[in-house]
């Protein structure tokens, strides 16, 4: 049976980061996080009941600032999940926090709650760059948050960093590497500034107020985080993540193994029976919505037909390091990848951008900073 | 009766009015009905429509009941307004007795409008003089009427003044066609001689000639024969086109018709060629036939190989409507298989393009333009080249020998100097300078025919506010200092991008191309150099760095179908492009060597 995810968002954040894209409000009131657990834990509810397939894997609050949320709330759509839906006993749960928003009450409260998995959004170890994305945390408050949650025995957390910042250096990026892996994290994530043209500092690259980096500095960067997360026991398992062994984050796999996904709460995006399709972005209509037991308005992103959900299982895929499994794709799809992909993977292989390694096509190390060049390949 | 026939084209710049006043004819002689009349019913492609030109010709009779109460055939026979497409306007005029000379009123001649009213005068036509577009507020009708008055001779007097668009003036026009023109000279000769001034392919009555019958008379089951061509045919269907095709039982000398013959091959339909009878041939051809010989060759390649076949199925099809273009396979070694295609000039190039991608929906690959150069080798032989591909070593060349042409340029007289400039930039030769009027100058330049091929007009519109008009003849071949500039992708000669340069410009011209290229051609996986040179010697010399970057360094669930989307586009672009060695060059990269502009 293949695994199945279910994603919370919870849109809500204290202030909009000058680099995010995603759909979020500011939380004003206290009270509307209420609402909205309820809101969530009916959904969850109403969803059950035109499930066919109820068992839960991985759960993964993501946001928006889900650490917002407290215990309780936590709590109560855990439950929900549980009651609703065959939540595996193993499952891991996992919350998105940000450094100033977790004290050691809620830590507790959440573990308790059966939070198993932090994803903390470190960023970075500067103030300066902190101050630049627009982050309300602290360098020093990462430690004290770290320093908490080893305490509550929480091992399995992860640290999210960003590289390429504007006015970054390879040895700033190279320090900020270096403090997080002190921290022996269980999970790191490396991402490349990308900036959508529609966020506060998209418009500042836009304007010519900042410069992002030359993209020969933004491959070094990149490579030397491979080399020292591998050095520091960090095996590379995607393009931007790196995990000490078992402590991949499984719900994220599911995303790039293309399996199916249900997503709860305003703006979140589901995958099932071959449909992509997402709950409306309006949290208050989501709210209104499910007091009378309606789910909330739709948007159909996708419908995707036997073509393309090859396309989608080889380009989620190959972003992760192990590559796609030929023999399992072709119990999947009744499709001979080699063959249907034969131009694609005669032209990565060409250039030393894909390999076979014991039955799986993947991309080599060279690939993964250019990878759009090999993956775009494979679209539908 | 042939005295009441009146055979006549119009003259006129483009955007001058043209298509208009032929619409305003048909309309005002009844030819078609208001609810028929579709703005510019001459012009039949998007194409022709989209550039403001005729390229085909669509010949109309109009029945006219005069004001002295007889009533007029009179044959429109329209003409493309294009200097590529001289030989048919002059075929077209050939057809006729009179011309109507129509001048915008707030524009004045233009340099392809006096070369057509001289053309007509060399024929003997009747010229009416015709002011258009009077309603205009920038419309100075009487100082366009002492420049034709005083550059062509006409009598500002007999000078009609019209609004095509508003409808003044139409009916004075339709009574000088019937006045001024005269009907088609009686001939003595009774055998047959009709003049081809176009052709067309229709899938049903095979090619369908345009004629003019200027003696004699052919009807349906005639023998006739192509004087020139020498093939006989057996007429299947005549006809008028009143403006829709209307068979008739005959046309005699000085009418003016289609005609079907079950001829398969529309290059077997020559513009100019004279139709005979079988059992009495006339003695002689029509005079003014010429063999249609392109003065401009591109590659053009499919993107993808396997379009191949269907690359050439698509030209066989334009090539059934159009006896003047030209194709022969070639192959290069950075593109694989194409064809090398022979044109009138660059709109026609262009057009050919266009047709390619729009209708039938090629992806496909133009080389930079060539002029056929003439070549004599060391030892004695004769050589025509216009593939860049095909030039020969240096060491056996004796001389090299380029296509010129006399250039007539009309502007405003303030902007001489940059004029001049242009053209001194482009090797040209100054003949002479003339006033039409106190304002206005045509200064006729000799020039190569590879330096106005590319971006001259541009270049000639840009330096005169959009003022200047040019046209040119054909003149002859003169010898040339000239070396084959080769460009290099990381070592390896890509033939498809030499090209034929003056050999004082080469440094220059080798600096601009290779930089361009580095503009052009985007970051590849390698460093890319990009080299040029004349034979061994390498003049220039640029790098694209390695791309570095190209990743999506997030992606989750909620944004698949975005990323996915931007994919999809890369991958699009990447159609775009033609794999070269391990070089990914975009398709317009073959055209930027040639637009090496003289700034």
């Amino acid at each position: 049976m293949l695994p199945q995810g279910m994603y919370i968002h919870i849109p809500f954040c204290q202030s909009k980061c000058q680099y995010c894209d995603f759909y979020s409000e500011p939380l004003s009131e206290h009270q509307w996080l209420e609402d909205y657990t309820a809101g969530l834990v009916v959904e969850i509810q109403q969803r059950a009941l035109c499930c066919d397939k109820r068992e839960i894997s991985t759960v993964y609050f993501g946001g928006g600032t889900p650490s917002l949320l407290n215990p309780g709330q936590a709590e109560r759509i855990i439950n929900a999940v549980n009651e609703h839906f065959c939540l595996d006993s193993q499952a891991e749960i996992t919350m998105e926090a940000n450094p100033g928003s977790l004290d050691k009450i809620k830590i507790s409260g959440y573990r308790q709650a059966g939070v198993n998995r932090i994803s903390l959004g470190a960023q970075s170890f500067d103030d300066q760059e902190l101050k630049m994305l627009g982050r309300r945390h602290q360098r020093s408050e990462i430690f004290t948050t770290v320093e908490e949650l080893v305490r509550k025995g929480i091992n399995n957390y992860n640290l999210d960093l960003m590289y390429g910042l504007p006015g970054q250096s390879v040895s700033k990026w190279e320090d900020n590497l270096d403090q997080a892996l002190k921290l022996e994290p269980a999970h790191l994530s490396c991402y490349l500034l990308q900036l959508d043209e529609g966020t506060p500092m998209g418009q500042k690259v836009k304007s010519g107020k900042i410069t992002l980096l030359d993209e020969d500095d933004e491959a070094e960067m990149y490579n030397l985080a491979i080399d020292k997360c591998t050095r520091a026991g960090l095996t590379q398992y995607e393009l931007s993540n790196f995990s000490r062994p078992d402590y991949s984050c499984r719900h994220n796999l599911l995303y790039w193994r293309s399996h199916k996904y249900i997503g709860i709460g305003a703006g979140a995006v589901s995958y099932i029976a071959d449909k992509r399709f997402k709950n409306s972005n309006d949290w208050q209509a989501y709210i209104s919505n499910l007091k009378q037991n309606k789910l909330p308005p739709v948007e159909e992103l996708e419908h995707m037909n036997a073509n393309d959900k090859l396309a989608e299982i080889m380009i989620m895929g190959l972003r992760l390091c192990e590559g796609v499994n030929l023999q399992q794709t072709f119990d999947r799809c009744a499709v001979d990848v080699g063959e249907h992909f034969k131009m694609a993977i005669q032209y990565g292989m060409d250039r030393g951008w894909l390999e076979i390694k014991s039955g799986n096509l993947c991309m080599t190390r060279m690939a993964y900073f250019i990878s759009n060049q090999v993956l775009c390949l494979f679209t539908a | 009766m042939q005295s009441n026939i009146r055979n006549f084209s119009i003259i006129a710049h483009i955007d001058h009015g043209k298509s208009t006043l032929a619409d305003r004819l048909l309309q005002t002689t009844g030819a078609l009905t208001d609810r028929e009349m579709r703005a510019q019913f001459l012009d039949k492609m998007d194409l022709e429509r989209e550039k403001g030109i005729t390229i085909k010709l669509q010949p109309v009779r109009l029945s006219y009941k005069a004001k002295d109460g007889q009533n007029y055939i009179l044959n429109l026979i329209d003409t493309p307004g294009h200097v590529d497409f001289s030989y048919e306007v002059s075929r077209s005029l050939a057809a006729c007795e009179g011309a109507l000379l129509v001048v915008d009123a707030s524009q004045g001649i233009e340099a392809q409008t006096l070369a057509n009213v001289y053309m007509a005068m060399d024929l003997n036509l009747e010229i009416i003089g015709i002011v258009n577009k009077i309603d205009l507020p920038g419309a100075e009708p009487e100082v366009v009427k002492d420049e034709m008055e005083n550059v062509l001779g006409i009598d500002r007097n007999e000078i009609i003044p019209i609004s095509a668009k508003m409808g003044i003036g139409i009916e004075e026009v339709l009574e000088a066609i019937v006045a001024q023109i005269p009907s088609p000279a009686p001939t003595e000769d009774e055998s047959l001689a009709a003049l081809i001034f176009d052709s067309y392919f229709d899938s049903y009555k095979g090619a369908i000639c345009y004629i003019r019958v200027v003696s004699g008379t052919v009807k349906k089951g005639d023998m006739i024969l192509m004087m020139h061509n020498g093939k006989e045919f057996e007429v299947t269907e005549i006809g008028v086109l009143n403006p829709y095709m209307t068979e008739v039982n005959s046309l005699s000398a000085g009418e003016v018709g289609y005609l079907a013959a079950g001829i398969k091959n529309v290059s077997d339909t020559e513009v100019g060629d004279t139709i005979t009878s079988v059992r009495h041939p006339a003695r002689k051809p029509l005079p003014g036939y010429q063999k249609v010989k392109p003065m401009v060759y591109c590659g053009i390649y499919p993107l993808e190989n396997n379009e191949y076949d269907k690359l050439r199925d698509s030209l066989e099809r334009l090539k059934l409507n159009d006896a003047s273009l030209f194709y022969e396979p070639e192959s290069s070694d950075a593109l694989g298989f194409g064809f090398r295609c022979g044109f009138l000039g660059l709109l026609h190039l262009e057009i050919i393009r266009e047709r390619l991608e729009r209708e039938y929906d090629l992806n496909i690959l133009a080389t930079a333009p060539s002029v056929v150069y003439k070549i004599i080798l060391t030892d004695g032989q004769e050589l025509y080249v216009s593939n860049p591909t095909r030039w020969p070593a240096p060491q056996k060349i004796h001389q090299v020998m380029e296509p010129y042409v006399k250039a007539f340029i009309m502007v405003p007289n303030e902007y001489v100097g940059a004029v001049m400039e242009l053209c001194q930039n482009k090797r040209g030769q100054f003949i002479n300078m003339e006033y039409l009027s106190t304002q206005r100058v045509m200064i006729t330049y000799k020039l190569p025919l590879a330096e106005i091929l590319y971006d001259f007009f541009d270049a000639l519109k840009s330096r005169t506010r959009g003022y200047a008009s040019l046209d040119y003849e054909l003149t002859d071949y003169e010898m040339s200092n000239l070396v084959k500039l080769d460009i290099m992708l990381n070592g390896e000669i890509v033939d498809a991008l030499s090209t034929i340069i003056h050999n004082d410009r080469a440094y220059y011209q080798a600096r601009a191309v290779t930089e361009r290229l580095r503009k052009i051609i985007p970051r590849q996986m390698y460093e890319v150099v990009i080299q040029a040179a004349i034979g061994s010697k390498i003049i220039a010399r640029e790098t694209i760095k390695a791309m570095r970057k190209d990743v999506l360094a997030k992606c989750y669930g909620g944004d698949i179908t975005r990323k996915k989307k931007l994919l999809e586009k890369q991958k699009e672009g990447k159609k775009r492009m033609k794999q070269i060695g391990r070089v990914e060059v975009p398709k317009d990269a073959f055209l930027t060597v040639m637009q090496v502009g003289d700034e």
